[in-house]
Order: structure tokens, then C-alpha cells, then sequence
């Protein structure tokens, strides 16, 4: 698998044209996996068309309520917050969830113990179908945090993606990193799974059978340096019965 | 009074406009403007000093306040650990360990620890530097390279800001999420920048969202590149009851002026008009 990454520092550059572009022309040759990991403005499924397979929610962080019955308006998650999140309501305390960072600083603080932590759902990704390949995008909903939490999640789902439904087993010599951290954001990235006779690298190991390919699928893993990869049964189970 | 100028997309000219209204102003000032700021909030690509080449002071370190763990009083009990939502802090063997880049400077592990042996100490994230351009006041923030957290820089930007007498402009970041929020709180209008395509529709959508229907802030639109593209902008603004309040349009001399680093109000004198034309319908708007 060959992983590329379309990346920009500046916006509207034409991130998302690149990638829609070599998208078309590289599915004549290799079978695709699309990523748009730009989870806070996703284009490219304006462009790609997608037909929604799958839809899964994306638990963002915790965020911080104040139990109105409880509180005794003493003030101190006011006085703990760093965020500016808690607001001085008239007989209660509020946080404002836009603002909370969800650190439950005040959580603990409160001697009333008036305030939970709640799970919010701060967004969706999806698998798709297009003409060109399996599409992963997402959807962070707007003032959300934790963009990076979901870039990872899309990503990690496209890269598992494509090592399920590939038609060989990775290369030693593959050298999977992860293209950005989860901080990069505003990307696109295009993951070819290749298949068919031009098989680089990996085709010889892959033809010595079995064996072999099991053990280079364990040291993969026991090197520790495929972080996406799965354990070893999946490899397995997920072989073309040809081979 | 505060304009965020702000747009779901990137490269929709956010900083054209910041900085073609700021110019405006400051070149023809209405009488209730007093003084023109501008702060580009944009940290982690801030380019508004590329168009007005400021004369800058010195930089401002913008540092987070994290966990340092005095071994002697630690008593290994883990409670600093157990309370960080962030997994910034762990305990190992006989050490408490503290990853800086995953700390969001809550505090909530030194109020926790019941040694008090926890204290703060400062972690540089970026810079702010303020200056001038002419009589316009001029703020900007730099978030370091691979750095996570942009809000705390633009809230050190944007501080003073609100005291302000005179119209202050803020060139927002892209998108939806925290920073761009960041940059519209407490904000008098927010400016949505757009153009007439379907992306620029998709992400003003958001934008959209988070300033009119959470943050509760009165919004208009101007829409750049006007005459590329389709009227689907049009007919979403009409459909939502927001103002466009500016055109600006896709001409290839305003073209070559953003090219070249040049304010378009600059090449291109009647769009001054326009932007005090723009302002205008802001104030109309607030009051």
C-alpha cells in the first residue's frame, strides 16, 4: 500500500482539486481508498459524488453540567476555570458548552458536587462509495473540539480499509508512517491499495507462500513500528482463497 | 466595535477583506470611528502583515501554564493522573511523568494533589507581537510549528481588544471548530467571507452556525470572486434572511493585486467605497 498525502499550509489552494484529480486518474491503475480528513470543511465529497454505505457517530470529549438543584452558587468552578466556560447565572451556575474544554477542573472542585461530566457526540464520519473508491470522510459538528481525535478515527478507518481489501500481504520493506500527526488537518489523503501483476516490492515474499508471509506479517508487528496495523489473524482471514 | 471576519473555507479572502475594511477606515474614517485595529487571528497561518507590512515591537512569548511534579512531596498516589482528562500525566515506576504537548493548562492536577507538590511552570506554544501600520493599531499571533493549541494565542491577540473605543477588525481562521470560534466570541458582527461555489456554500453553512445560531452574533456575507461559480450562495442567503453585504468582484486587476501582496483598496480606489459602504451596513446591523 502506498499511502499520499495532499497537505497545504495556506487555504483554498486547491487541496481538495488535487486530490479529487489524481483520485481519477490513479483508480485506472490501482484499486483506491479516499480519505478527506479535512473534518471541519469536508469538499470532496462534493466533488466525488459519494453514495453514504455507513454513518458512525464520533464521541468528542466530555463537557461540564451543572446540576441547577445542587448548586449552591459558591462559585468556585468559576474561580477554577480556565476557559472562560462558567457562567454566573441567576440562581445557578452555567457552563457554557461551546467554550468548555471538558478538563472537569470544576468537576472535582465542586465542594456541592453539583457538576458531571457528560460524553457529547461532537460529530460523524462515514464510508462511502464512489467510482473511484471507497470514500472516508467525516463530519465535525461546528464549534466542536477535538478535530484531531477525528482526523485519527478517519484515517485509522481508511487504512484499515485498504489493508482488508487488498490482495496482498505488506512488504518488509513498507514504511508505513503515519503522513501527519492528528494535528494535520486539512488534508486529503489518498490511499492506493494496489493490486493485480505490479506488485513492486512485496510480490516475491508474497509468493513464497503461507509461511513465510505469516512470519513477516508477525515481525511487522512485533517490530512495533506499524502502528496501524492489526494483529496477525486478521491477515489471515482476510486472504483471497486463490492465493 | 468588534468585526470578526470569518468563513468556513480556506482561501475565501478573510484577510483581503480584513484588511481592505481596516484600510478603509483608518484612509477615510466615518465619524463614529475613533481608531482602527486590526488583529490577525489566523495563528497558525497569519498573513495580514504580508498585505500591510507593520512596524512590530517585540515578541510576546504566549506560554501554557503545566504540571511540574516535585519528586520529594510526590507521593506517587496518582491523583494528578486519574483527574487529567488529556492523559498528560502518568505514573511510572517511581516517577511521575508530564507530557507537555498533550497538557491543555486546566490546573486541575495541582488543585487535585494532595501534597500540593504539584506547581506551574510555563511551556512556550507561539508568540503575539503588536505594532503599527500608520496611526492602525496592529496585533498578530504565531502558533509554533506543530504545536496543537491556537486558543490561548488568540485570546492573548485579542486581549485589550474589548476595551477598544474604535472599530477593531479580526481576521479569523478557517473552518468551524475552536480557533475560528475563538476568534467570533464576543465578537459585535461576524463577516462571513464566501464565494459562489458549492464548496464555498458547504462551508459557509457551518460558519453560518456557529456565529448566527450558538454564538448568537448578527452575521452578513460578502462574497468574493463574485461572478464565478452559481447562484447557489444567493439563494441560500435569501432563503436564511442573512444580508450580503459586499460584493466583491472577480476582476483580473484585483486579482493581480492580491498576487503581489497589495491591499486591493489600494489598486483598485472604489472599492473603498464598497468597504465603507460595508461598514455601514454593519453598523446598521449592531445598532
Amino acid at each position: 500500500m502506498k499511502q499520499i498525502l495532499i497537505l497545504s499550509g495556506k487555504g483554498g489552494t486547491g487541496k481538495t482539486t488535487v486530490a479529487a484529480g489524481l483520485a481519477h486518474l490513479a483508480s485506472a491503475e490501482a484499486s483506491l481508498v479516499l480519505a478527506d480528513a479535512d473534518v471541519d470543511a469536508s469538499n470532496l465529497e462534493l466533488v466525488l459524488h459519494p453514495e453514504l454505505e455507513e454513518t458512525t457517530p464520533f464521541e468528542g470529549g466530555v463537557k461540564a453540567v451543572i446540576d441547577p438543584a445542587l448548586c449552591t452558587c459558591c462559585g468556585r468552578c468559576a474561580e477554577v476555570c480556565r476557559f472562560e466556560a462558567v457562567m454566573d447565572g441567576e440562581d445557578a451556575y452555567a457552563v457554557d458548552a461551546v467554550a468548555c474544554e471538558g478538563c472537569a477542573a470544576c468537576h472535582y472542585q465542586c465542594p456541592a458536587e453539583a457538576i458531571a461530566m457528560v460524553p457529547t457526540q461532537a460529530g460523524e464520519w462515514y464510508r462511502s462509495q464512489t467510482p473511484w473508491g471507497v470514500l472516508f470522510h467525516a463530519r465535525l459538528f461546528p464549534g466542536e473540539e477535538n478535530s484531531g481525535k477525528l482526523v485519527a478515527t478517519v484515517k485509522q478507518n481508511a487504512n484499515l480499509w485498504a489493508l482488508r481489501h487488498r490482495h496482498r500481504l505488506p512488504s518488509h520493506r513498507r514504511h508505513r508512517r503515519d503522513p501527519v500527526g492528528p494535528a494535520g488537518h486539512r488534508a486529503e489523503h489518498v490511499g492506493a491499495a494496489r493490486s493485480g501483476a505490479d506488485i513492486g516490492d512485496g510480490g516475491p515474499l508474497w509468493r513464497r507462500g503461507r509461511g513465510h508471509c505469516e512470519q513477516v506479517g508477525s515481525q511487522a508487528h512485533a517490530g512495533g513500528r506499524d502502528r496501524g496495523v492489526l494483529p496477525r489473524p486478521w491477515h489471515l482471514a482476510h486472504r483471497p482463497n486463490s492465493l | 466595535m468588534i468585526i470578526s471576519v470569518a468563513s468556513g473555507k480556506g482561501g475565501t479572502g478573510k484577510t483581503t477583506v480584513a484588511v481592505g475594511l481596516a484600510l478603509s477606515l483608518l484612509e477615510c474614517p466615518p465619524l463614529d470611528v475613533a481608531s482602527v485595529t486590526l488583529i490577525d487571528c489566523d495563528v497558525e497561518a497569519p498573513n495580514a502583515a504580508l498585505f500591510l507590512r507593520p512596524s512590530l515591537g517585540p515578541e510576546e512569548t504566549v506560554d501554557l501554564l503545566v504540571p511540574q511534579v516535585d519528586a520529594e512531596a510526590c507521593t506517587l498516589c496518582g491523583r494528578c493522573a486519574e483527574v487529567c482528562q488529556y492523559h498528560a500525566l502518568a505514573v511510572v515506576g517511581d516517577k511521575v511523568l508530564v507530557f507537555e504537548d498533550l497538557c491543555h493548562g486546566c490546573g486541575s492536577c495541582t488543585l487535585i494533589c494532595p501534597e500540593s507538590a504539584i506547581s506551574e511552570v510555563p511551556h512556550r506554544i507561539g508568540t503575539v507581537a503588536r505594532g503599527r501600520v500608520g496611526s492602525m493599531r496592529f496585533v498578530h499571533g504565531h502558533l509554533d510549528i506543530g504545536r496543537p493549541m491556537a486558543v490561548p494565542i488568540i485570546r492573548q491577540a485579542r486581549r485589550g481588544a474589548a476595551d477598544e473605543e474604535g472599530v477593531v477588525v479580526l481576521d479569523a481562521p478557517p473552518g468551524a471548530a475552536c480557533p475560528a470560534v475563538a476568534s467570533m466570541r464576543g465578537a459585535d458582527f461576524v463577516l462571513l467571507v464566501t464565494e459562489s461555489t458549492p464548496f464555498g456554500l458547504h462551508d459557509l453553512q457551518a460558519a453560518l452556525q456557529v456565529a448566527r445560531d450558538e454564538l448568537g452574533i448578527p452575521v452578513g456575507v460578502v462574497i468574493n470572486r463574485d461572478g464565478i461559480g452559481d447562484d447557489g450562495v444567493d439563494r441560500f442567503c435569501a432563503a436564511e434572511g442573512v444580508p450580503i453585504l459586499l460584493r466583491i468582484p472577480f476582476e483580473r486587476r484585483i486579482a493581480e493585486a492580491y498576487a503581489d501582496g497589495v491591499p486591493i483598496t489600494q489598486t483598485v480606489p472604489e472599492l473603498r467605497e464598497a468597504f465603507l459602504g460595508l461598514y455601514d451596513g454593519v453598523r446598521e446591523a449592531v445598532s
